[in-house]
This record gives C-alpha cells, structure tokens and sequence, in this order.
C-alpha cells in the first residue's frame, strides 16, 4: 500500500464493520444468560439455567417450573388489592 | 448402436435427474402459482375453478368497484419494497467493498480468519439475529441507553418500526452474501494492471474508475443480483423490526397465504414479484454483458 493514511482509514471502517456484524451477535450471547422467563428483552438478573437445559442437566423440569411459576408469582405480587 | 447415439444416449440419462427435479421442484410450483392467480378466490379460503382476472385487477387497476375494489396502495408497497432493496443493494456495496479491499490485502491467515467470520453469522437463526436488533434498537435499547449517556441526544431515538429499521436489518442479514462474490472479484483483481497505471500518472480516481471499476464490476454485478431478489420479497425482517410502514411486498404475500386465505390474490402478488425480478435480472445480465464487453 503507497499510502499509510489510507490503510488506517480502511483498516478502521473494517474493523467497525466487523463490529456492527458482531454487536447483535454478542447481544443475544448476553441476553442468554437473562434470567427472565417471560420477557428476554427485560434484563433481570444472571442466569445459566437457560445454558443447562439443552446440555441435559434437570432435563428442563425447572425452566417449565419456571415458566408456569414466574407469572404467576407476577400476578400475586402485582395485582391491586 | 453406434457411438453416437450411445452418446447420446447417456447424454440424456445423466441429464435426466436434473431436467426431472428442476422440473418438479421448481417449474411445477411456478405453474400452480401461474394458475392460481387467474382463479377465483374460494368464499372460506381455497379456490374456484374458474377464470378469475380480478387478483391482477385489484392491483394494476381495472377492478370493477364491485366485485373487487382497486387499491392503489398495493402498487405503492411493491414500489416501496424496490426502494428498500435497491437501497439495501447500495448500502451493502458501500459496506463490503473497501473492506473486500481490506480483507484482500492480509496475510493468507488473517484472510482466512475474516472470510471465516464474514460467514459465520449466516450459520446463527435468522430471528434470533433480527431479535438482537430488537434489542438494540427499541427506544430503551442499548443504542439509545448508550447514546443518552455519551450525551450525544436528549431523547430516545424512534428507529425500531421504521422503514430505517426495516433497511438496516436488510443490510445486516444481506452483508455476506454481498460480499463473498465481490470478494472474489476484488481478490482476482490484477495488481500489476493497478501500478501500471498509477506509475503512468493516472491518479487515484481515474484509476478506480478505469482499471479496478472494471476488473470488479462482474463480482458487484453478482452480489447486487444475490441482494436484491431475497431483498424484494422479504417478509421476516420487516415482520421483526418494520411496523406499518415498513409493511414490503412479501408480507402481503404472506398474509394473503396464510391470514386473509385468498390463495388467488397471493398467487397474483408473487407472480408480480417474480416479473420484477426478473426483467431487473435482465436489465443487469445484458448491461453487465455489455460492459464486460467495453473492458
């Protein structure tokens, strides 16, 4: 390359484009240990279960628990009295 | 037998699974929609089988008022879905050519590694990777979390169900399959030309233009091509991040299919897709042919 500027340059636009391919990627990595059963948009708080379930570990039994209870639990604690 | 028509013979033998399966896997279902769009729509979904040529009136025009009603609307959202794929094809070319340059100029290894992780996101669900989008750009996503604490705006950014996400996650899934075809034309380009004409006093912009234009036409050309046909008839993208008004061709399609069951007027839409795509593929192969012809 006979110009040193211009590689920086394009070295840095690709780099920037490698990062908004990557971005959503490495959202959705994060979002995966989201404990949050019902909605995956609202952060709650740090999880593995979601990792444990397909390896095989309590053969899913606590994310249905989960899943049935977390509303539930919702409607108790949110419901007007 | 002679060995002519032994020839032949088998000629037609090892061309015979082929002929068979683009015949019955792709000229078969093109017939049934060819003919579902001039039958008249079933009362409960289904069709009659009768001559119908109402589906294409209600689009173009000359529907009655009475037994279907024309909508200039439909003519609107296939102009706006050409829009957005031409706008998705330009943004992706913009995107992927310098960093085809980029990529080209590494060492063997490093190139291996960025080809590795242009296409490595293909191989992730689709909707999982529009659904990050999602995330990042709802009104409390972390684009807007991140640019409110820079400072940088006083109020949340309104992008998520706008034509501007719909093109942005176009552009986001589109990406690679721009670049692997202008990759390779870049890569091929003939760096011995690119000197002999700077040495010779071309300057940058006539060189572009005269020498690597030309050489890497064939390779935008095919990527423009592999963009735009999936861009057109795209429903998921828009179904994910557009909202009304990011409404494409596709989602009609899709919801005359599988919503408002009127096989006939779906048939019809598609059918119109695939007319636009095709003479726009027609259009590019004989202007690509004729350029090739000029360089």
């Amino acid at each position: 390359m006979r110009n040193p500027g211009g590689w920086a340059a394009l070295t840095a636009f690709s780099l920037l484009f490698f990062a908004f391919i990557y971005a959503p990627l490495f959202v959705i990595i994060g979002y995966s240990f989201n404990s949050n059963p019902v909605n995956m948009m609202i952060w709650e708080s740090f999880t593995f279960d979601w990792a444990a379930g397909p390896v095989g570990s309590h053969n899913g039994h606590r994310e249905s628990r989960r899943l049935y209870r977390a509303p539930t639990r919702c409607w108790r604690r949110c419901a007007p009295r | 037998m002679s060995a002519m028509q032994r020839q032949s013979v088998l000629l037609g033998v090892l061309l015979a699974p082929v002929t068979l399966f683009l015949g019955g896997f792709f000229l078969l279902p093109l017939c049934i929609i060819a003919v579902l769009s001039v039958l008249t729509p079933g009362l409960y979904g289904g069709v009659e089988w009768s001559f119908y040529h109402w589906n294409h009136g209600r689009i173009f025009g000359w529907a009655d008022g009475i037994t279907e009603i024309y909508e200039p609307i439909y003519l609107q959202i296939l102009l706006r879905s050409l829009s957005f794929a031409a706008l998705t094809v330009v943004l992706t070319l913009i995107l992927c050519y310098p960093v085809a340059f980029w990529v080209s100029r590494l060492s063997e290894r490093w190139r291996l590694v960025f080809m590795v992780l242009i296409t490595l996101p293909v191989f992730s669900s689709l909707i999982v990777r529009l659904y990050a989008w999602l995330l990042i750009l709802k009104p409390s996503g972390l684009l807007n979390t991140i640019l409110l604490s820079i400072g940088a705006i006083r109020e949340p950014l309104e992008i998520l169900y706008t034509p501007t996400a719909v093109v942005l996650g176009m552009v986001y899934v589109m990406v690679p399959f721009m670049f692997l075809p202008l990759y390779s034309a870049v890569d091929n380009l003939d760096r011995a030309q690119v000197e002999a004409s700077l040495d010779f006093g071309a300057n940058r912009l006539q060189t572009f233009l005269k020498v690597v234009l030309p050489q890497t036409l064939p390779g935008i050309m095919g990527g423009a091509v592999i963009v735009f046909i999936p861009s057109v008839g795209n429903f998921i993208v828009p179904d994910v991040l557009g909202g009304a008004k990011g409404l494409m061709i596709g989602n009609l399609v899709e919801q005359q299919f599988l919503s408002a069951r009127n096989w006939p007027f779906g048939s019809a839409l598609s059918m119109i897709i695939m007319a636009v795509v095709l003479t726009v593929l027609l259009v590019a192969v004989t202007r690509a042919r004729k350029a090739g012809g000029h360089a």
